[in-house]
């Protein structure tokens, strides 16, 4: 029986060698290049057809995805099977695949000309064996431009204007809120100019946030004042137009004021893991920082981790900027590598400043056999059996 | 030649079959937003690219020299040389951009990797994404990749990355 394995593995291994290495080729091929849809209607479903190409000798894995303004409209599916939406798609050697694109255009886009990219790539080859070097990925890719037609409503009320004061080194935000009355996604243009003395200092325009329909949103147009600019009482002229139309026009006076005038002032209000943490995992760690103070502010979580009273790891989150009166989560992160108690204890650490210290203790149990471990005991048993039998028949 | 008129042949079969999926129709024609399953391409309208590499490697990378993978004209000569080729209809332009060569935390940064396409283009720097224009349909082309250690300040080790071909 052993002779026999012995000659079948020669066998298999004299193959193995003399074999050709194997193609490494890779190709994509993509048509067609464009679409055009014109006439498209809001709320209408439209369905085309790509086709994707392997020109391999291999089958290969490709995966599909879409950029652009549209690209929320677009999903693909299989052209056998229209409604189980595809991301990924194998294709055999030398075969193409043609993938069903549906375009779903929202009931509330407004007129205009939307584009959007498909792209298929081939799935990046492993770096296996090489010592230094670079994976390829191919990449192809399929234009559409939707032109949305038919009658819409775009109208809104410009609901009231703030500039916040603030410091010099800190943007100027200038609070727009904006309710839309229309049946079609707005986005309604905002002009400011930053005035002092009747001197225009800068002017800028704001254009690119989308409200829905009978939606009320606030829109923020910032601003970075620069070193140049002095403290002192300012107006921002801001007028709001949708349209092509003047929803409203208003001089907001606001100040700059010297660096550190505002207070600066945060809580760390919750600390917290989420899921529950197990051996061999990486537990998400989220401390909720809200700031109270009179400005934005700079903030980071920092904190020490003890297991059985001795310190054992620290963790540190991002630095993010928080607004005024928001609250953000500082994530950080923390490997557990071993059962038993924890305590985690944090602070953050703000515009030079620290809030008071704020612990979370928990406690990881022993992990139980998983079917890994069950796999391994049971070969080491076959193993043990059959060299059992192989001594006793000897 | 024979493989050549292989790809030609997929390509066609790919073309009927987008078509077959309702009329190919003339795009300024009647591609005008219907509803039902119609696509508009033309048979001109396909671009592909194939190269015979999976992944290129530099081996070891001595510091203070340029090492080049060296390429040639021949696809898939199987000897480690990289060729690229249009198959698709239409002369093309190729986008290629490169990740930095990681080892844990220790890298190459990505502008010290170059690619040329002799005849197309010069060496150019992988810093930032690169394009290389006019590979006419069914020439294989050599793509010569390399590496300048010289630039380079990282530790010994193994460094890997990726690199995107797009089109």
């Amino acid at each position: 029986m052993f002779e026999k394995l012995t000659i079948i593995g020669t066998i298999a291994l004299i193959v193995l060698i003399l074999s050709p290495p194997p193609a490494v080729a890779l190709g994509i091929g993509m048509a067609p290049t464009e679409y055009k849809i014109t006439g498209a209607f809001r709320g209408g479903d439209y369905e085309r057809s790509i086709t994707v190409f392997n020109p391999d000798e291999n089958a290969n894995n490709f995966t599909l995805r879409t950029d652009g303004e549209a690209s929320e409209w677009i999903s693909f599916y299989k052209i056998e099977d229209v409604n189980t939406k595809i991301n990924e798609i194998s294709i055999d050697a030398n075969r193409n695949y043609p993938v069903l694109i549906k375009i779903n255009i929202p009931s509330d886009a407004a007129t205009g000309t939307y584009n959007a990219t498909i792209y298929a790539e081939t799935v990046p080859g492993g770096t296996k064996g090489i010592t230094t070097g670079v994976a390829t990925k191919l990449q192809a890719s399929t234009i559409i431009s939707v032109e949305v037609t038919g009658e819409q409503v775009m109208d809104g009320v410009l609901n009231s204007i703030l500039v916040e004061n603030t410091e010099i080194g800190y943007p100027i935000r200038v609070k727009t809120v904006f309710q839309n009355t229309g049946n079609v996604i707005a986005k309604p243009k905002i002009e400011i100019a930053v005035i002092q003395n009747n001197i225009t200092l800068n002017s800028f325009t704001h254009e690119s946030t989308k409200v829905k329909p009978t939606s009320i949103e606030p829109i923020i147009a910032e601003w970075n004042t620069t070193a140049e600019i002095i403290p002192g009482d300012y107006k921002a002229r801001v007028n709001v137009a949708l349209d092509g139309r003047t929803l409203g026009s208003e001089d907001v006076p606001f100040k700059l004021m010297p660096v550190g005038t505002l207070t600066r002032q945060g809580n760390l209000t919750s600390l917290l893991i989420e899921g529950e943490p197990a051996i061999d995992t990486v537990a998400k760690v989220k401390a909720i920082f809200q700031n109270t103070g009179q400005i934005e502010t700079p903030a980071k979580f920092s904190a020490e981790v003890y297991k059985e009273n001795k310190m054992i790891d620290i963790l540190s989150s991002d630095e993010l900027t928080v607004l005024k009166n928001k609250e953000i989560a500082l994530i950080s992160y923390l490997k557990i590598t071993s059962p038993g108690d924890y305590l985690i204890k944090g602070k953050v650490i703000y515009s030079g400043k620290e809030t008071p210290a704020k612990e979370y203790s928990f406690t990881v149990p022993k992990s139980t056999p998983g079917f890994a471990a069950l796999y391994g005991v049971l070969v080491i048993l076959i193993i043990y059996s059959i060299i059992n039998r192989r001594n006793r028949g000897g | 030649m024979k493989r050549i008129i292989e790809i030609l042949a997929m390509l066609a079969i790919m073309s009927i079959a987008t078509s077959a999926m309702g009329e190919t129709v003339d795009e300024a024609d009647d591609c005008t937003g219907d509803q039902s399953i119609t696509t508009c391409a033309t048979i001109e309208d396909i671009k592909g690219i194939e190269v015979d590499f999976n992944a290129l490697n530099f081996k070891k990378i001595i510091p203070g020299t340029e090492s080049t993978i060296q390429a040639n004209n021949i696809f898939n000569s199987k000897d480690g040389k990289p060729t690229i080729r249009n198959i698709g209809n239409f002369n093309i332009s190729i986008k290629i951009n490169a990740t930095d060569l990681k080892n844990g935390k220790e890298y190459i940064p990505s502008s010290s990797l170059f690619v040329k396409i002799p005849g197309l283009s010069e060496k150019l720097d992988l810093g930032s994404e690169v394009t290389i224009s006019n590979l006419a349909p069914n020439i294989p082309y050599p793509i010569i990749f390399s590496i300048n250690a010289s630039l380079i300040s990282a530790k010994p080790g193994n460094y890997k990355g990726s690199i995107s071909i797009k089109i």
